[in-house]
């Protein structure tokens, strides 16, 4: 998976590629770590995001609970078909906010 | 106990004196198992004559009932709905003596497993009674049959109080009780677990199996472990087996790896209270290097003397595989008995038993056969029950709840001295008939741990969903596995598992044979699954104390959950 990660003022955009799975969950957690500190927003882009698993979907949930703690927030956009089907069966579209 | 108490650690201090108050307790406990009738039928007279003047005592005549005879012909049977009005008034007016006397100044939120939480009254007399069996009775039984051993050395806690404990309109509190009591004595937490301030009441992004399970790992003294429920105790023990290479590299340099997740303020404090222990990581390292074909506890931990927690009913899957894969017969396990948000109705009476003791003076106890469908004129008191018989276990407390089904069957497995001994077996809800072949959740899960013990592979957790959209309707199991042998195929483990269920329940085995009911169909789930399904609910909310195992699908959320999270599915084509 290719993670790439802007970080302006109070606002971070994370743009992911490939696969959020078991084996690149970690390196994403990882990756924005310290970054969530203090930040305001938090937008995931996931155009070219292919798909995502139950190991992805925690990992969102990290994420979604760390923004609410800092009463921040944390918007994912352009999610395809095939992972906003995943969203919905897992009720995950009623606990985060995601933008077509 | 000939110990010499000043040179116990502060935690070991506080073991004696919690073993001492539970001898007395026990030496009680073990008078009333003597003749139970007698101390139970005691109990409810004086629940009746306390309550005489509330607006329900006063309905159903409490006032001149002088015999359980005539209590079963006054006063009805009930449910939770036939008290929700006067729950109402109570929580919403700050009505009093309504249904109770005593005084109430908590509301257990229940889990919610059937639909919405309810809000279930308990007095200061119900948690008088919970205290006195679970923070003093389990300590004297430990004292009786582990002598002194566990005493000086911490334990590793994993409990976590996540949830909210809110308020109501009456001004009683409202939420989980444990969470509510763990509050009051919080400062002394660290004193008696391992597990720091941080891990248990966590802020939403700290990842709280790394810190129960490195400052577990820095203690080479721990002598017990204790969870709500088994399956977290599992739950940890494998997240060491796949991270003990981060965890042993952490204590040793004292650090925490950045790729773990906690706020930089939960970092800061945390790192304040650590220090490289480069010796305890040398020991640990070459425990680990040796693989983990062998139980590794008892070499972490070499004074670990007993694990606690509820390991029976759903959760005996987990308690059977930690001992039979992880901690070997030399440490005990202590298998809580029967306790829910209306009281505490059984207590263990011996370690590594699934059955466990009812208490005389706890609750006044009906039984209801399982076969007598809803004739109450079989109901019978503890004194009658037969042992080998199941029965719906119903109560009577001292928080308001009278002749009140508690919807949980029960199975009578023998007797300690006088008194029945009983088992967890199901959520009567819970109970599966599409056809009419009433599978319990026993069945279901025998079904799936005998087709993994005879395939070789871990089950991590599975459920059922009454797929009844299929024709002919039929079960669809969603597993979790791990460490799938290579040469097992899914089909192979769908067969397995028809096979079994059938023989778990026959019924349900004939019906498939004559086409009433359709072939078993499986789906196979994403790795962490189920630890996202446990996430994702206490973020919704629930306490951690509270989430049970999801055995049946019974709701759409649930039901859209597993679906969406199935990795690949086996089925019988025609």
């Amino acid at each position: 998976m290719k993670i790439d990660m802007k970080k302006e003022d109070g606002k971070l955009l994370v743009e992911l590629e490939g696969r959020l799975d078991t084996n690149t969950s970690p390196e994403l957690e990882s990756t924005l770590g310290e970054c969530l500190e203090n930040a305001e927003s938090l937008v995931f882009d996931f155009e070219k995001l292919r798909y995502i698993s139950s190991s992805g979907l925690r990992s969102l949930l990290v994420f979604q609970k760390k923004m609410n703690s800092q009463k921040g927030s944390m918007v994912i956009r352009n999610a395809n078909d095939l992972i906003m089907e995943i969203f919905e069966a897992t009720g995950f579209c009623d606990i985060l906010t995601i933008e077509k | 106990m000939s110990l010499d108490l000043e040179k116990l650690s502060p935690a070991g201090q506080g073991n004696y004196q919690k073993a001492v108050q539970g001898k007395t307790v026990l030496e009680n406990l073990n008078k009333m198992t003597k003749d139970p009738m007698k101390y139970n039928t005691e109990l409810l007279m004086h629940i009746l004559e306390d309550n005489k003047c509330t607006e329900y005592g006063k309905k159903c005549d409490f006032a001149n009932i002088h015999s359980v005879e005539e209590f079963q012909k006054k006063v009805p049977v009930s449910m939770y709905d036939d008290y929700s009005e006067y729950i109402w008034r109570m929580t919403e007016e700050s009505e009093e003596n309504l249904i109770c006397a005593y005084p109430i100044n908590h509301y257990n939120k229940s889990s919610g497993t059937m639909g919405n939480p309810k809000r279930l009254p308990m007095s200061d007399n119900s948690i008088e009674i919970s205290n006195r069996y679970l923070t003093k009775y389990i300590y004297g039984l430990l004292e009786e049959k582990l002598g002194d051993t566990w005493f000086d050395g911490r334990s590793m806690s994993l409990t976590e109080s996540a949830a909210h404990v809110g308020s109501l309109k009456c001004g009683a509190s409202y939420g989980a009780l444990s969470v509510k009591l763990s509050l009051q004595y919080r400062d002394y937490l660290p004193m008696f677990f391992t597990s720091p301030d941080e891990a248990a009441y966590p802020e939403p992004d700290t990842n709280t199996r790394y810190l129960h399970a490195r400052f577990g790992l820095m203690d080479k003294n721990i002598t017990s472990a204790g969870a709500s429920f088994f399956s977290f105790f599992l739950e940890l023990i494998r997240y060491i087996e796949k991270n003990w290479e981060i965890l042993v590299n952490d204590i040793e340099t004292g650090t925490i790896d950045p790729s773990i997740k906690m706020s930089s303020d939960v970092r800061k404090s945390l790192l304040a209270k650590i220090e490289p222990q480069p010796e305890r990581a040398k020991e640990l390292r070459e425990i680990f290097e040796q693989g983990f074909d062998e139980p590794f506890v008892p070499k972490v931990w070499p004074n670990m003397r007993y694990i606690m927690g509820v390991g029976t009913g759903g959760f005996k899957t987990y308690a059977e595989k930690i001992s039979e894969k992880y901690t070997g017969d030399s440490i005990k396990q202590l298998r809580m008995g029967l306790t829910a948000s209306e009281g505490l109705f059984s207590v263990p009476y011996d370690l590594d038993r699934d059955d466990a003791v009812l208490v005389p003076d706890s609750v006044f106890y009906e039984f209801l056969p399982l076969d007598a469908g809803e004739d109450f004129s079989q109901i019978v008191t503890m004194d009658k029950l037969e042992v080998g018989k199941d029965y719906e276990i119903l109560i009577t407390n001292c928080s308001g709840f009278y002749r009140y089904r508690m919807r949980d069957a029960i199975h009578v497995a023998g007797k300690y001295n006088d008194t029945p001994t009983i088992e967890f077996l199901f959520r009567i809800d819970q109970n599966v008939s599409i056809m009419g072949e009433k599978t319990t959740e026993v069945a279901l899960r025998v079904a799936a741990e005998n087709t993994a013990k005879e395939l070789g592979f871990d089950l991590i957790d599975f459920s059922m969903y009454p797929d009844l959209d299929a024709s002919p309707v039929r079960y669809l199991y969603f597993m979790e596995i791990d460490n799938l042998p290579s040469d097992v195929r899914p089909k192979e483990i769908r067969y397995v598992l028809e096979q079994n269920l059938a023989a778990a329940n026959p019924s349900m085995g004939d019906k498939v044979k004559r086409g009433i009911c359709g072939a078993t169909k499986l789906n196979i789930l994403e790795p962490d699954t189920y630890m996202l399904y446990r996430d994702l609910m206490l973020s919704k909310g629930v306490a951690s104390g509270q989430l049970k195992p999801v055995r049946v699908i019974n709701n759409e959320m649930q039901r859209k959950f597993f679906f969406g999270l199935t990795d690949y599915s086996v089925e019988v084509v025609k």
